[in-house]
């Protein structure tokens, strides 16, 4: 489904990619795991190009990410959920209306847009905050909303760049529920870039730990977290038994 | 076309730049317009609407009523039919508008409204505003009649008056100006004044006589035509008039003060300064250490040059001094030593006895023409006498042939009757004769007095005519007639005298034959009467007729001759009262003689002194002196035939030559009041055009500006592979500065303000609209520097838009514009957007 190949990206001398090459199948659900600068949020933007890579091929779904134009970009963007570390909700508009949005400017006509927006927010658990604007809402609730956001498109994919990280410790519950939910329903290829260990063993199909710009282990959450072969795998094997 | 039919971001903003560039040109031209209104109605309450007004009048408020009261007087005695009326007060000043009916809207009236505004209250003043007006300003006293008449004579041009010392223009019409203006330009273009800087500053007399010599010796220099010196009109100061002024009058009290020639001892010297006292009618001579004496003369040495000492008497009158011992006199009014002799030449004494001279030999002929006009009852009786006497010879000699025919025809013996009858005849021809021959003598003396006139005359004539009074006027131009009558007086008289002298030649040897013809018929008859009647062939009687016959005969030959008629014209002219082709009666010249002669100034030598003295004094002393002499000529002049004839007059190197112009001509004062009105128009044009320009970057285009410097579009290659790491880094700072953003706010901030400025009719001084161009892109620099400051926009919401798909314009409508600053672009906006 999504396949890259020696993908590279500096930003100016420095080095955040440094030849990746992964694979993801169809369905598949991978945490991404590695330390602060590693350059997991740089990967996974290159794979919507909200960031462009230097190097390298994106497969996806038989294109060439890098090699198209800016109309199949938007294409292939709407085909890609993306959920972002800090919520990225548009202030100006309801819950209902940042959801919709996308829908409308697809050509969805408003009354099936809201109806789709409505749906995503129910699947959310947000059925009742359609009318709020971001300021009204929790960090859980938003972030909630940007996940609702992103389904709404339907994606073959979804990128998530660490959904939790900016929660109070009290709401990431609430977001890791829905994760998990969504995983469990299965049917969308997930990356997953976070820290929350236990969610990653639970719901992922494989952990991939990354350390300045290289895929330093792959493998299934059990192999990787009790039997680490690299330094980071460790580390988590570490931070996992106390 | 297929561009304006897609639906892309670069037509939002291109809409958005073209509704605020007009929007903003509409705006900041309405504004400036309705201002430009509003002071333009404003100038019009001050000066009044267009011809609408002709003299402004000002005073401070609480003179006004004063001031109206004034002015309505001088309307009602002079300018009836003039209306007055109210002006707007400023800053605690009224103002009035007064309108001339056309009839006095002419030289004359406007020369002499200072006369009629004089005194105004409050030392309230008035200005002509009549339109279309212009002005020529520092025009020199000295050419400005000369330059009036030419710029009168300029089509268009109704009339040129003095206003203030400037020539006021008034047009027949506005639409004249222009040429008007452009042929007063040429015309002072003509002229130059030719300013001579001394080196040293002089006394404004010593410059008055330099500027003289200097004009005199360029005039007439080859290609010179037009010279004229003014230095001492050039300034338009009243008080340098008052000085040239008193300098004319120091110059006619110069040339009718007596003149002392002062011939000092060999061993004294004498300076410029000194005091000498001479006796004037004091019985007692002056004696040295004796005080000084009223009745002394006291001269005091005022100049001393080539033709030795010279003085003025500042004591007395010439006509006091008894001798010509002159002696010094010392401080304290004590007299000095004796230090010479002195001359004294009173042309104001010669002046009074050449009129007086004049005058009693005027009389004297007059006197003569009417005794011989009394006595003689004309010179017409001259010739009739001699008529009658001819008549009478003529019977005489019937008579005397009679006898001798009787003498021949009988004994020798005569009638007694017939013989006593023609003695009487003789005698009574004898009588004619006597008249005849004082006549004739009475001729003579006429012409000897016409002689002894013109003589007496041609001496007056020479002391009066001989340029006493430089250019005094009053009694200059009396004397300047007088001198013409007389010369017409004169040359009468040598006429008559030709007459005379034909007269008297004609007759002179007639007479002489009469004469001894008389004498021998007296002779005759007195033999007759005593030696008894008989007339022998031979015999003494009879020989005596025969002469007498003969010589008759001869006479009568003699006065056949003469064309009587021709002679008499001749004498009707000589006994003529009235002289001169112009016919001056003799009597009335007389009279006008008397007449100016009383009316010379009767001024004492001391008196003119003291006058001198004064005036030097005032005008040498307190008069600044000056540096420089103006002189007024033509401006297409050899400058170095000139330059080299004044530097040769004023013997000097070092004087600078400077040419000025003439005047300045000052267009229209409405015109150049709505001048500057447009220009405060076009300023506050701009002022609107920032402001609006300003806001438009900061709600509108500063967002635009922050999108994309957000978007980090690259124009140029990320890399290209330079080797040289300067290369690189030189690279890297292009691309820095071609980002989009920055050639966006460029562009942009130029073409508005480029674009604006024009159609608002915006206008800075000295800026052309390239150069506004040129520094709205500047500012467009700074903008997009700061943009993100004044406009920032949410990156993340921009990412979220992204990641949904979501192309750059729905970016801009839903997410960027939005959330940015409340502006026209957001105004526009609203219209393209969908997620309210
Ligand atoms: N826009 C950027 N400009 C410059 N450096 C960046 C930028 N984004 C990320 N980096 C750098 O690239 C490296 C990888 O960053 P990132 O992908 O955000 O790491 P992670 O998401 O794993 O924490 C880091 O060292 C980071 O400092
Ligand atoms: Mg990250």
């Amino acid at each position: 489904m999504l396949k890259i190949n020696g993908l590279t990206k500096s930003y100016g001398r420095k080095k955040a990619l440094n030849g990746i090459d992964l694979e993801v199948a169809k369905g598949e659900t991978l945490v991404l795991m590695g330390p602060s600068g590693c350059g997991k949020s740089t990967l996974i933007r290159c794979i919507n190009r909200l960031t462009e890579p230097d190097a390298g091929v994106i497969q996806f779904g038989g294109v060439n990410i890098t090699d198209l134009n800016l109309s199949q970009l938007l294409q292939v963007r709407r085909r890609i959920g993306f959920v972002f570390q800090h919520f990225n909700l548009i202030r100006r508009l309801t819950a209902l209306n940042n959801v919709s949005i996308s829908l409308r400017y697809q050509g969805v006509k408003e009354d099936e847009a809201n109806r789709r927006a409505e749906a995503a927010l129910q699947k959310v658990g947000l059925g009742h905050k359609l009318h709020e604007v971001p300021t009204e809402l929790s960090g859980g609730e938003q972030q909630r909303v940007g996940i609702a956001r992103a389904l709404a498109l339907e994606p073959e994919i979804m990128l998530w760049d660490e959904p939790t990280a900016s929660l109070d410790p009290i709401l990431v519950g609430e977001v890791i529920e829905v994760m998990e939910e969504l995983v469990k329903e299965g049917g969308t290829t997930m990356v997953i870039v976070t820290h929350e260990l236990f969610f990653a063993k639970r719901a992922a199909d494989r952990i991939v730990f990354m350390d300045k710009g290289l895929i330093v282990e792959a493998g299934e959450p059990r192999e990787v977290l009790e039997y680490p072969t690299s330094e980071i795998g460790r580390k988590y094997h570490h931070l996992l038994k106390h | 076309m297929l561009f304006w039919k897609k639906d892309t971001f670069i037509k939002d903003i291109l809409v958005l730049l073209l509704v605020s560039i007009i929007g903003t040109a509409v705006f900041a031209a309405g504004f400036a317009l309705t201002t430009n209104e509003y002071f333009g109605k404003a100038v019009s309450g001050v000066i009044g609407d267009v011809g609408q007004c002709d003299l402004f009048f000002q005073t401070r408020d609480e003179l006004k009523g004063a001031m109206v009261r004034q002015i309505k007087q001088v309307i009602e005695e002079r300018f009836p039919g003039a209306t007055l009326k109210e002006g707007i007060s400023i800053a605690g000043k009224a103002s009035y508008l007064l309108t001339l009916p056309s009839q006095y809207k002419n030289k004359a009236i406007y020369n002499s409204l200072s006369y009629y505004f004089n005194n105004l209250p409050g030392n309230g003043g008035y200005s002509v505003m009549t339109e279309p007006r212009l002005a020529i300003t520092s025009v020199p006293g000295g050419v400005f009649e000369l330059l009036s008449k030419q710029v009168e004579a300029i089509p268009g041009v109704n009339f040129t008056f003095n206003d203030g010392g400037s020539i006021g223009v008034i047009l027949k019409n506005a639409g004249s100006e222009e040429s008007v203006v452009r042929k007063i330009k040429e015309l002072l273009q003509k002229y130059q004044i030719l300013e001579v800087r001394l080196a040293a500053p002089a006394s404004q007399e010593e410059l008055m006589g330099l500027s003289k010599r200097v004009s005199q010796s360029l005039t007439g220099l080859k290609g010179v035509d037009y010279v004229r010196d003014i230095t001492m009109s050039s300034g338009t100061d009243d008080y340098q008039y008052l000085v040239n002024t008193l300098y004319e009058v120091k110059k006619f009290l110069l040339a009718y003060a007596a003149e002392v020639k002062i011939q000092p001892q060999a061993n004294r010297k004498l300076d410029i300064g000194d005091l000498l006292v001479i006796n004037g009618q004091n019985q007692a001579d002056l004696k040295s250490g004796a005080l000084l004496e009223p009745l002394q003369v006291v001269v005091k040495i005022t100049g001393n040059d080539a033709a030795g000492l010279r003085g003025l008497i500042i004591q007395g009158d010439a006509g006091f001094l008894r001798d010509n011992r002159a002696y010094q006199l010392l401080p304290g009014d004590k007299i000095g030593p004796f230090v010479g002799t002195i001359e004294v030449s009173s042309r104001k004494s010669q002046l009074v006895y050449a009129m007086d001279q004049g005058i009693k030999l005027l009389d004297k002929l007059n006197l003569a023409i009417i005794d011989f006009n009394n006595t003689t009852g004309g010179a017409g009786l001259t010739v009739d006498s001699i008529e009658k006497v001819y008549q009478r010879l003529v019977n005489v000699g019937k008579n005397l042939k009679s006898v001798q025919s009787n003498i021949t025809g009988l004994d020798g013996k005569m009638d007694r009757s017939s013989l006593s009858k023609m003695v009487s005849l003789l005698q009574s021809v004898g009588d004619d004769l006597d008249y005849l021959a004082r006549t004739f003598g009475r001729v003579q003396i006429l012409e000897n007095q016409f002689d002894q006139a013109i003589s007496g005359l041609k001496g007056a004539q020479f002391l009066i005519g001989n340029a006493l009074f430089p250019n005094s006027g009053g009694i200059s131009d009396k004397i300047q007639l007088l001198d013409n009558q007389l010369d017409a007086v004169e040359s009468a008289l040598r006429s008559r005298i030709v007459k005379l002298d034909d007269f008297i030649n004609r007759f002179n040897p007639l007479v002489g034959v009469l004469m001894s013809w008389r004498n021998k018929a007296r002779d005759f008859s007195e033999q007759i009467n005593s030696f008894g009647t008989t007339f022998t062939p031979g015999n003494d009687n009879y020989q005596n007729l025969m002469e007498l016959i003969q010589s008759t005969d001869q006479i009568i030959g003699n006065i056949t001759e003469i064309n009587f008629s021709a002679v008499k014209s001749g004498l009707g002219l000589v006994s003529d009262g009235f002289f001169g082709s112009d016919k001056i009666d003799l009597t009335a010249l007389i009279a006008e003689l008397q007449r100016v002669r009383d009316s010379l100034p009767k001024l004492l030598d001391e008196e003119i002194g003291h006058s001198v003295n004064l005036i030097d004094k005032y005008a040498g002393g307190e008069a600044n002196p000056g540096e420089s002499i103006q002189i007024f000529t033509e401006a297409a002049i050899d400058r170095e035939l000139v330059d080299a004839t004044i530097a040769d007059i004023t013997n000097n190197s070092q004087i600078g030559i400077f040419s000025l112009p003439v005047g300045t001509i000052q267009s229209n004062i409405r015109g150049e009041i709505y001048k500057i009105l447009a220009e405060v128009r076009s300023t506050i044009a701009a002022l609107i055009v920032f402001i609006l320009w300003v806001l438009t970057f900061i709600l509108d285009q500063s967002l635009i500006i922050s999108m994309l410097k957000l978007m980090d579009f690259s124009l140029l290659p990320k890399k290209c592979g330079f080797r040289h790491s300067w290369l690189e880094r030189g690279y890297g700072v292009l691309t820095k500065i071609l980002k989009p953003a920055n050639l966006y706010a460029v562009i942009i901030s130029g073409l508005f303000l480029g674009l604006t400025f024009p159609l608002a009719g915006a206008r800075i001084p000295y800026l052309s609209n390239w150069t506004i161009g040129i520094i709205g892109g500047l500012f467009g620099i700074i903008i997009s520097v700061i943009a993100e400051k004044i406009n920032p926009v949410s990156k993340d919401e921009v990412l979220a838009g992204l990641s949904l798909g979501l192309p750059f314009k729905t970016i801009m409508r839903e997410i960027v514009i939005p959330a940015g600053r409340p502006g026209m672009l957001q105004l526009l906006n609203r219209w393209k957007m969908i997620v309210k």
